[in-house]
């Protein structure tokens, strides 16, 4: 009987290219839209872990300009600072567990492929959030001209890069995060000053009237234990003049509600893909059906039973679901993996893709609900074929 | 029945060798032009895609022969020329020429993978051909 559902399918074949095409549309929807949903959560995910601190302290200006969320949360490139006078003041108020600077400078387009990326330097003694990450890929500590790379970065361990004419030395690469850190440099104090004395030289980047030997970017903080974060910011905010302390669970919130639009929109779109998906799948059977009435009529007079016409129908919906969910996934691998960076782009949101399991794990659920879908069409339409009264269908009445 | 599959996949490598040449140039180009130092400068990607463009333009003349020729072992070999340049093709973006700094631009985006995929089809696509040519000289 499987090989009766087998050769009616290639009887019918532009029937089949449909149903075919209909279930591959169905897979693909729903596979793109939930590995969308998810890459997008694990990007949030990843960016909250990935800010580290829980205030961040940037000079009053910078906090009020969208230049500061930029920089954080979109990877634009761009630079402010604050004299470090101003960091032995914070440093005096109560409630400080953790406490480090960063230093923010933004290279120039200087060669063929020299394209602007945010440079970090940070201090290897105090740091808390740059390096837990760098010791995932690598222990060595970093010397002068070491510099730490973004995943999305076109440069390898061992590799130069020149920033300001200053050649630096790839230490280690980062492991992708999703968000704005993987095109970002990170590097030590002492390097970061030589490149600030490089690019003063070529009279690039404002210090305004700050001391470039004497400024900071931006102070990240951990609190005390027994001190809430919203009350060392408080404290800082009251008596720290010329600074903004920002927490940054509020800085990704933006994203946050965003990300949960996006999803929300996904989520209905893929239920609408499906629901109307089934529906057509339905239409398409049902149609499907009528047309054959005569030949299932000509089957039970042939001696075959109704179970066995509805397993006939069940099983060419099996088939046509298997081929279908195997075409749309495939597509889907197609398009969702190596164009990730251009759906990351198009998104502009924290996007990280999901382990191979899980994007397995999602193929076979995505291919489950496309052949479901099918079956459940499908069904309906058995359910009239082993209703059907053969008299009356051959002698024409119907 | 066969003769058909061989002018259908004759077709579809001269297509997919178009794709792969005006795709390069219309479709997933590389990076615009930046401001290099105050002037207005192409970065690496732009000389990839060039060359993808290039050997897609070779590949598609080499298709059309192919699918023109009568004469099994020329169209074989044309095919395994093509299928080559497929090869070619996918590895010039980033492996032979080096593309942009931020893998987030469009050249590593969408240019790359683009071409990955349509050069990986052109070489499967040569060797369908050559497999379909061979099996009906041997009828």
């Amino acid at each position: 009987m499987q090989s009766l559902a087998v050769k009616n399918l290639k009887g019918k074949p532009v029937r089949t290219a449909v149903l075919v095409t209909l279930t591959a549309l169905l897979a693909l929807g729903v596979f793109a839209g939930t590995v969308i949903i998810t890459s997008l959560r694990s990007g949030l995910g990843s960016l909250e872990d990935r800010l580290g601190a829980e205030i961040m302290v940037v000079p009053y200006e910078a906090a009020t300009k969208k230049s500061f969320e930029n920089i954080i949360l979109q990877g634009s490139t761009g630079y402010f600072y604050m004299e470090d006078s101003l960091l032995e003041k914070v440093k005096e108020r109560e409630g400080i567990g953790q406490l480090s600077v960063q230093l923010y400078l933004a290279s120039t387009s200087s060669g063929c492929c020299s394209i602007p990326v945010q440079i970090i330097g940070f201090d290897p003694e105090t740091d808390f959030t740059v390096q837990p990450w760098i010791k995932k890929s690598s222990t060595e500590p970093l010397g002068k001209l070491d510099i730490v790379v973004g995943s999305d970065l076109n440069a390898f361990v061992g590799d130069t890069l020149q920033f300001y004419g200053v050649d630096c030395r790839v230490a280690a690469k980062l492991d992708k995060t999703g968000t704005s850190f993987d095109t970002t440099v990170f590097t030590n104090m002492e390097t970061i000053k030589e490149m600030t004395r490089a690019s003063l030289e070529r009279g690039l980047n404002s210090f305004k009237d700050i001391d470039p030997d004497k400024a900071v970017s931006c102070i990240m903080i951990n609190t005390a234990e027994g001190y809430s974060p919203d009350e060392v910011l408080n404290d800082i905010n009251l008596h720290v003049k010329k600074v903004k302390a920002v927490r940054t669970k509020e800085m990704i919130s933006g994203v946050s509600d965003s990300l949960g639009g996006v999803s929300n929109v996904v989520g209905v779109l893929i239920g609408a893909v499906w629901v109307l998906g089934a529906v057509i799948l339905l239409l398409a059977f049902a149609m499907s059906v009528n047309e054959r009435k005569k030949e299932f009529a000509v089957l039970r007079v042939a001696g075959a039973s109704r179970g066995k016409l509805a397993r006939t129908v069940m099983s060419e919906a099996l088939a046509v679901g298997i081929t279908g969910s195997i075409i749309g996934i495939a597509l889907g691998l197609i398009v969702m993996l190596p164009f990730a960076g251009a759906v990351e782009d198009a998104l502009a949101m924290p996007y990280l893709l999901p382990p191979a399991a899980s994007i397995i794990g999602i193929a076979c659920a995505a291919a489950a609900a496309a052949i479901a879908a099918g079956m459940l069409a499908a069904a309906v339409s058995a359910l009239r074929i082993s209703r059907i009264d053969t008299g009356v269908i051959l002698r024409g009445d119907n | 029945m066969k003769k058909n599959s061989v002018r259908a996949f004759g077709f579809l490598l001269t297509a997919v060798s178009l794709a792969l040449c005006a795709g390069s140039k219309l479709l997933f180009h590389a990076c615009g032009p930046i401001c290099m130092e105050g002037t207005a400068g192409y970065m690496n990607c732009h000389n990839a895609e060039t060359a993808v463009c290039a050997v897609g333009a070779g590949m598609v003349l080499l298709s059309a022969a192919a699918a023109a020729v009568e004469h099994k072992r020329i169209s074989s070999l044309l095919a395994f020329i093509v299928g080559l340049g497929g090869i070619a093709a996918a590895i010039i973006p980033n492996t032979v020429i080096k593309l942009c700094m931020k893998e987030d631009m469009t050249c590593h985006s969408v240019m790359r993978p683009a071409v990955i995929i349509i050069g990986a089809l052109a070489a499967v696509c040569a060797g369908v051909y050559i497999i379909l040519i061979n099996t009906r000289s041997g009828e």
